[in-house]
């Protein structure tokens, strides 16, 4: 499409927003997969609208604030990205125009103390734990809260599991196959310990020797995507500072976090970490991707057959690609009955932050993959990222199919210890 | 007398003098052309054809049957099978009363082949509609708005249509199902099979008739295939001329000598309605079903009362025989209808 | 709102699906062409058919332009509003009204996306036959207005062959219906006449499509020539064999390139151009045909003939193809898609003349269409923001489209004449036809308030914002402020 987006004045990311914005041909193969042009049946909330509307902005013809609505309504799920076949780098688009958008727009008190509340709470594991135990207190008020905080409210479950503290370095079972650094996320780590415990002992029984780097940060997505381009910027140079640089790959078990990290030189375009994030980025993995690669081990089979609906993570599937090493993983487990979801690319709502911005169409989302998921008749749901397993382990409860909801890793985990 | 014209100039000077024109082709449907003014029989004559093209642009008073033969010489057939063209049916006649045989089951009607045409209208200018290419998009589709008619927009002067290879082998089988429907029953299974069928019709009796066309090598087998698939359905026979019944379909000799014979578009889904109207009448009258059910093909004697054809929720074009009308229907209500008529026929000469 | 035509239009639907802002409406500026746009004052998201009577009722009343969009991806500018109009959007309208598979016909609304009937049918058996590359995106309505094909349409036709009865409201407000579920009528083909008018007849708000069984058995292959021009000689020997494959196609050398990048298919590598064929039917017939067709596709000089091994492949080839407008994307930043018709035994003949003025011109020329029909889609490749480019590539085009008319062929096999061809229906059909045209589109719609400005090109075209001098502007025909 053709532009007169000023790239020199634009930022760094300048060029790459007008690339992606002249490659875009205005086809419209995107439609259908966009999550929101599905819901909401308009021009502004698709991706084919969202290019023009950020080409306008970029070009001074069309404010921030006017197109901020539909570009805040973008779960960054990429599936447009992946359905588009002219290679528009719709991810790159999005995450640099946040990032600008961001210093300009006006955004009123109770949106900025929710966007506060989210960047100084979700990333830290400390605080988290903290905010959402007061969360909890303050729940019998909730009505009172602005809508959005209300949600964030109704999303903190009623309990935490116990922490579990992580070795520093967890030595390979049997003879050592390779050596891996573990991105151990920020609310996983609160919200489902149990997720990297299980990481851990798969790599191991895999002939894998994990480091779990101490000092490491929040990988810096959430800010990014919300348009906190300095926040994002500060926990990119940080993680790849601490992250050792002997170890064979970074391995990401948050479809999130990973995507995240692939970002880094995006984020830290035109600073002095450029080239070092590129080589982060380059041996950054997710671990069903790793296992798969380096020649998965396949536990004993299930003791009895097991149908499993297997979501992908946007973040895994459109943002890096990984759709059949999760599958192929599974499917290598005797009894593990892999089922198909329909619709399987659309994405469930939950794109990190998005659920408590977008709370209705986060509820509409989540739903319909809940359904979907149902329609299956599986007995277990099993997917790559943290908060997809919340959405929708939310949701099937809120239509009464509690079904069993786990992260990949950890159905692998329960079938090497038998437990399946 | 009718006026004869064998030229576009004759036909354009007529149109401008006369208050009333009503086209006669070959008057292989007489009720249709009763009371001509104008004749073109004599507009005849293939204009052009390319065989390597599958493309041909004839008169509008050229027989089919002359057309047909001439394809034939190089394998190629109008897949609609046009109906009477050994009455002597027109190519214009046939576009004009919109008139598709058996054929049109398979890949389509006149109006599917149809791609150019030229004509003279209510104001004597001729104009020219589509083009002679088998796929065009640009501008109004005039050939397909003149398909069924009946010269009320104009006089056709040639038209040009697309045609395809001719099946190297064909072959019917006749099912007698014991009724109409058992017939309908069986065609229902059918046409959900990828049989890639040429036509399906059937008879009152309810003898089911389905031919298949392809390369000679195959249709054995396709043939005992469909056999397998008819097992328990009645006597299956195979034809023995194929062609000869087709084209005896084509020429409705079923019909009565007198008799008037109606085209009668219908949904599959009415035949059990109709066939209770029709029998519970003292008259059940001869009749066909083609199309795969699409179509009704009825006899009726003109002494038999024809207030009950409307009872019957019946109507459709009257083709020949001496009937009170040439169609029964209400598309001359259509606004869209009467709109563009105000453009094609100002001073409604047609 | 002080504007009572707007008051008026407020009183049909609720605030949030009347959409009057900025960046409301910036979104609704162009389609897939977008070389054009314009500006309309309102776009309504209507729901119901009744919702659209009424509009255009309003719009009547007022003497306000409209148009109607599907999934604004015409190629020729079609779904671009008119200038200051108002955009009735229907894809909110997708709903299965009625389906009878054993009568294999479907009722749908207008914003239905095309793929989705197939999808419906094929629990029992049956498709949709049109089969427009983008439909995975387009809507049914849209394809109504543009008699919309795709590559299969060589043995069972364009759209207008598919579509039995149609619910439409004219563009004074008036609704009326043509055809019914049976596939033969009684009386002048309406249906047949409103399909292909490019949306200057008014609306269609309901649509009853026509279903065929699935084929049992494909063969798709593909055939690879060292020249484009035999790829195109190899079409007429096997248009003229009496084989009569579901699709003929071809992809020269860049286009095969945008696909690989676009979808990964392989393609033979040293290949100018391939030659993908589909035959379908009964098994066995399609077992006989295929020897048949190996036997054309080696005389006619390929160099190698890969069949597709299964189901998946089969797919493959098929995505590769249908990608092919959207990847050009790849090969270059702006480009024109021509969509001519030549006869198809000059096929060979046009691929040479097209090679040489893309060589005049000095402007890239990539060649996919459907061959079999003889309808071309040449890619006119050129990078807007370097200055003369754009105009070079329009005049590349023109010469082009001259040359289909110049051999007897159309301006236009599918996409439609929009704002892109205005200024050569004249050219094909002459100055007579043309005002004939005029004449029954005036008949229809005497306030020219459907779709004005496209396909008859008159006066009050909407200001085009493009590079350069289009056409229409050389002519005077219209202007920009
Ligand atoms: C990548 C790509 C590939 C394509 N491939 C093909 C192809 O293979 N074959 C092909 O034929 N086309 C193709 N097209 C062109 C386009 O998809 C078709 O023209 C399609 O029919 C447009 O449908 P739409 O829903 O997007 O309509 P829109 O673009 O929204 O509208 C097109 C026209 O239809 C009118 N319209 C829409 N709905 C109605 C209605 N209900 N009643 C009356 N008028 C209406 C509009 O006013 C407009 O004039 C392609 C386009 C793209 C971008
Ligand atoms: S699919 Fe790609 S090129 Fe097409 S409109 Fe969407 S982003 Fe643009
Ligand atoms: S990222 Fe997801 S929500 Fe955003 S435009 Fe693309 S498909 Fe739509």
């Amino acid at each position: 499409m053709q532009h007169t987006i000023p790239t020199g004045e634009t930022g760094p990311c300048g060029e790459k927003m007008a690339e992606a914005v002249a490659a875009c041909v205005h086809c419209g193969f995107c439609l259908p997969t966009c999550p929101t042009y599905q819901q909401l049946g308009e021009e502004m909330d698709s991706p084919r609208g969202r290019i023009f509307l950020m080409k306008e902005v970029l070009e001074g013809g069309l404010p921030v604030d006017a197109a901020a609505p539909y570009i805040d309504r973008c779960l960054g799920c990429l599936s447009c990205a992946t359905a588009c076949p002219s290679g528009v780098a719709y991810g790159e688009l999005i995450t640099s125009y946040r990032t600008r958008a961001e210093n300009v727009r006006r955004r009123t008190f109770s949106q900025k103390l929710l966007r506060k509340l989210i960047l100084k709470t979700l990333p830290y594991p400390g605080r988290f734990h903290l905010a959402a135990t007061g969360g909890r207190l303050v729940r019998p008020i909730a009505r009172l809260l602005p809508r959005q905080l209300a949600t964030m409210l109704a999303l903190i479950p009623g309990s935490f599991p116990r922490k579990e503290p992580l070795p520093e370095c967890m030595p390979a079972k049997g003879k050592r196959r390779g050596r891996v650094a573990l991105l151990a996320g920020c609310a996983q780590q609160v919200l489902a310990p149990q997720i990297n415990v299980a990481t851990l002992r798969v790599l191991a029984e895999n002939g894998i020797e994990v480091v779990v780097p101490r000092d490491q940060g929040c990988c810096g997505a959430l800010a990014a995507h919300t348009g906190a381009g300095k926040e994002a910027r500060a926990a990119a140079k940080h993680n790849i500072n601490v992250f050792p640089r002997d170890v064979d790959a970074i391995i990401t078990n948050a479809a999130g976090c990973g995507s995240g990290l692939h970002e880094y030189p995006l984020w830290l375009a035109g600073e002095p970490e450029q080239e070092a994030a590129g080589h982060f980025a380059a041996r950054t993995v997710d671990i069903c991707q790793y296992l798969h690669d380096v020649g998965f081990r396949p536990p004993p089979p299930l003791t009895t057959p097991l149908p499993v609906a297997y979501h992908d993570a946007c973040h895994l599937a459109h943002a890096q690609g990984v759709r059949s090493a999760p599958r192929a993983l599974l499917e290598s487990i005797g009894n593990v009955q892999l089922c198909e979801l329909a619709d399987a690319e659309i994405c469930c709502g939950s794109a990190g932050s998005y659920s408590i911005e977008q709370p209705e169409i986060a509820l509409q989302l989540g739903e319909r993959k809940a359904r979907a998921i149902i329609a299956t008749g599986a007995q277990m749901v099993v997917t790559g990222n943290i908060g997809c397993l919340m959405q929708i382990e939310s949701h099937l409860k809120r239509l009464s199919h509690p079904i069993p909801i786990l992260h990949t890793i950890q159905l692998i985990d329960r079938a090497y210890r038998a437990e399946g | 007398m009718a006026e004869q014209a064998t030229t576009v100039e004759e036909v354009c000077d007529f149109v401008r003098s006369t208050q009333h024109v009503r086209v006669m082709g070959g008057g292989s449907k007489d009720n249709l052309s009763r009371e001509p003014t104008l004749c073109v029989g004599g507009l005849s004559g293939l204009i052009e054809y390319q065989p390597d093209e599958f493309t041909f642009t004839a008169l509008a008073g050229t027989p089919v049957a002359q057309i047909e033969e001439v394809l034939a010489e190089h394998g190629q057939y109008l897949p609609f099978d046009p109906p009477l063209s050994k009455s002597g049916a027109t190519l214009g006649g046939t576009l004009a009363s919109g008139l598709s045989g058996p054929g049109r089951f398979r890949y389509g009607g006149v109006r599917d082949f149809v791609i150019s045409c030229r004509m003279v209208t209510g104001a004597g200018e001729i104009i020219r509609g589509g083009a002679k290419v088998v796929k065009n998009a640009a501008g109004f589709d005039i050939p397909k708005l003149l398909v069924g008619s009946l010269g009320c927009f104009g006089v056709l002067i040639d038209l040009s249509f697309k045609v395809f290879p001719k099946a190297s082998a064909t072959a019917t089988l006749k099912v007698e199902t014991g009724g109409v429907s058992a017939a309908v029953d069986a065609m229902h299974q059918l046409t959900h099979q990828p049989l890639d069928l040429c036509a399906l019709d059937f008879d009152r009796e309810g003898v089911l008739c389905l031919r298949v066309g392809g390369l000679a090598a195959s249709l054995p087998e396709r043939l005992q295939r469909l056999r397998t698939l008819l097992t328990g359905l009645g006597t299956i026979e195979q034809v023995d001329d194929d062609a000869a019944i087709w084209a005896a379909a084509g020429e409705f000799s079923w019909v009565p000598p007198g008799a008037r014979l109606l085209k009668i578009p219908i949904v599959p889904g009415s035949i059990a309605r109709i066939e209770q109207s029709l029998q519970n009448s003292r008259i059940d009258p001869p009749r066909r079903y083609s199309v795969g059910g699409n179509v009704l093909w009825l006899s009726w004697r003109s002494e038999d009362r024809w207030e009950q054809l409307p009872e019957f929720e019946l109507g459709g074009l009257v083709l020949c025989g001496d009937a009170p009308v040439r169609w029964m229907g209400h598309w001359q209500d259509n606004v869209f209808f009467q709109r563009l008529k105000t453009i094609f026929d100002p001073d409604g000469k047609f | 709102m002080h504007d009572p035509f707007l008051q008026a239009l407020g009183g049909i639907v609720p605030e949030e699906r009347l959409l009057l802002g900025q960046a409301e409406l910036l979104p609704y500026e162009s389609d897939g062409l977008t070389a054009f746009r314009a500006k309309p004052r309102a776009v309504v998201l209507a729901e119901s058919a009744e919702e659209v009577i009424q509009i255009v009722k309003t719009c009547h009343a007022h003497d306000v332009p409209f148009l109607a969009r599907g999934s604004g991806t015409s190629l020729s500018g079609g779904s671009v509003p008119v200038e200051d109009g108002v955009v009735i959007a229907l894809n909110r309208m997708n709903n299965i009204l009625d389906y009878c598979p054993i009568f294999r016909s479907m009722v749908i609304e207008p914003g239905v996306i095309t793929a989705q009937v197939t999808q419906r049918a094929s629990e029992d058996g049956l498709y949709y036959a049109p089969d427009p590359s983008s439909g995975p995106v387009c809507t049914v309505g849209g394809n109504v207005a543009f008699n919309s094909g795709g590559a299969h349409c060589l043995k069972y036709g364009m759209t207008s062959n598919h579509i039995l009865a149609l619910k439409v409201v004219l563009p004074d407000g008036e609704v009326t219906t043509f055809g019914t579920a049976s596939l033969e009528g009684v009386g002048p083909d309406l249906t047949g006449m409103f399909v292909g008018s490019e949306g200057l007849f008014g609306i269609a708000l309901e649509i009853t499509v026509r279903l065929l069984p699935v084929a049992e058995t494909f063969y798709t292959v593909i055939a690879a020539y060292d020249t484009l021009e035999r790829a195109g000689k190899a079409v007429a020997m096997l248009v003229a064999s009496g084989l009569l494959p579901g699709a003929i196609e071809i992809m020269d050398r860049l286009v095969m390139e945008a696909a690989h990048a676009a979808v990964g298919v392989e393609y033979p590598s040293r290949a100018e151009a391939v030659l993908i064929v589909e035959l379908e039917g009964p098994t066995e017939e399609v077992a006989e045909e295929k020897v048949q067709l190996q036997q054309i596709l080696k005389e006619s000089g390929a160099f190698e003939i890969n069949p597709a091994k299964n189901e998946q492949e089969r797919l493959m080839i098929w995505k590769g193809r249908k990608s092919a407008f959207s990847a050009a994307g790849r090969l270059s930043p702006d480009f024109i898609v021509q969509d001519g018709v030549v006869p198809r035994s000059r096929l060979g003949e046009a691929l040479v003349e097209i090679q040489k003025i893309s060589n005049k011109y000095n402007i890239r020329v990539a060649n996919v269409f459907h061959a079999g029909d003889g309808n071309l889609h040449p890619l006119i490749l050129y990078d807007g923001r370097q200055a003369g480019l754009y105009e070079r590539a329009e005049e590349c085009a023109t010469e082009i489209m001259r040359l289909c008319i110049a051999l007897g062929g159309s301006i236009t096999g599918e996409h439609g004449v929009g704002l892109e061809k205005l200024v050569f229906l004249k050219e094909m059909y002459g100055p007579e036809d043309t005002l004939f045209m005029h004449r029954i589109r005036d008949a229809v719609d005497s306030a020219r308030l459907a779709n004005r400005g496209k396909m008859l090109a008159s006066a009050e075209a909407p200001a085009l914002f493009s590079h350069g001098l289009h056409p229409l502007e050389k002519q005077g025909i219209i202007f920009r402020n």
